[in-house]
């Protein structure tokens, strides 16, 4: 279950990547895309470091 | 004949030297992929910041960019183009004089694979040969073929005779 949760993270954290990728290859100028994906990604890394350490505590106790 | 019974004795030198299994050896803890996870996170989280960063600079570069001096009016005839780098080196871009009056100038990069694009007087066309991508000539727009988005257009001006290309999003107001 952990591990299916990291996974998506992982998968909406390519999409934000994308995401920005496109505005760069269209020369877009809206900053606010760009900086709402940088947030849900630093978001997502917290969350799946997070989750990481609960599975192995999780994994540790009998 | 070997006639000793104990193990040891049965093991090759070989094996005996280098005692890891095949299967040890490919075998991965969970340990080992939970944190293989956790850096694909990083770098995902790294490759957004980098992609940001980047276009970040690009468009700063534009914007300290000044106008760019592309040649004379008269040495492009109706129907003709000219070939010119801007704003860096790596960057090269076609002039296209349309009509008496009317110029437009464009990336040379397909939007599609970034070949590079030519002009086709006589459909008045942007066309990329490698892929056959069709562009509208008169406002970059796409027509036909794989490329998505239309071309990055740069906005013309012509004083005194003397054709100035700057980047497009100065005129904001033209259509």
């Amino acid at each position: 279950m952990v591990m299916a949760f990291v996974i998506m993270i992982l998968l909406a954290q390519l999409w934000f990547f994308t995401v920005v990728l496109e505005t760069m290859e269209t020369h877009g100028k809206s900053d606010t895309v760009e900086l709402a994906a940088i947030l849900c990604s630093l978001m997502g890394c917290g969350v799946v470091w997070i989750l990481i350490r609960y599975y192995m505590r999780m994994e540790k106790s009998p | 004949m070997n006639t000793d019974p104990s193990p040891s004795s049965q093991i090759p030198h070989w094996k005996q030297d280098f005692p890891v299994k095949w299967g040890d050896d490919t075998y991965i803890t969970r340990r080992e992929f939970t944190k293989f996870l956790g850096l694909t996170s990083v770098g995902f989280l790294l490759g957004t910041c980098l992609a940001a960063v980047r276009r970040w600079t690009k468009q700063s570069q534009l914007r300290q960019q000044d106008e760019f001096l592309v040649g004379k009016l008269e040495d492009i005839p109706v129907g003709g183009y000219k070939l010119f780098r801007y704003p860096t080196e790596n960057d090269p871009c076609i002039l296209v004089r349309l009509t008496r009056e009317k110029l437009v100038a464009y990336n040379q990069h397909c939007t599609h694979l970034a070949c590079p694009v030519y002009f086709r007087p006589e459909t008045a066309q942007m066309v990329c040969p490698c892929h056959e991508g069709f562009f509208s000539a008169e406002d970059g727009r796409v027509l036909a073929g794989p490329p998505k988005r239309p071309l990055v257009r740069l906005a013309v001006e012509v004083k005194s005779g003397r054709v100035w290309v700057k980047p497009w999003e100065d005129r904001a107001n033209e259509s």
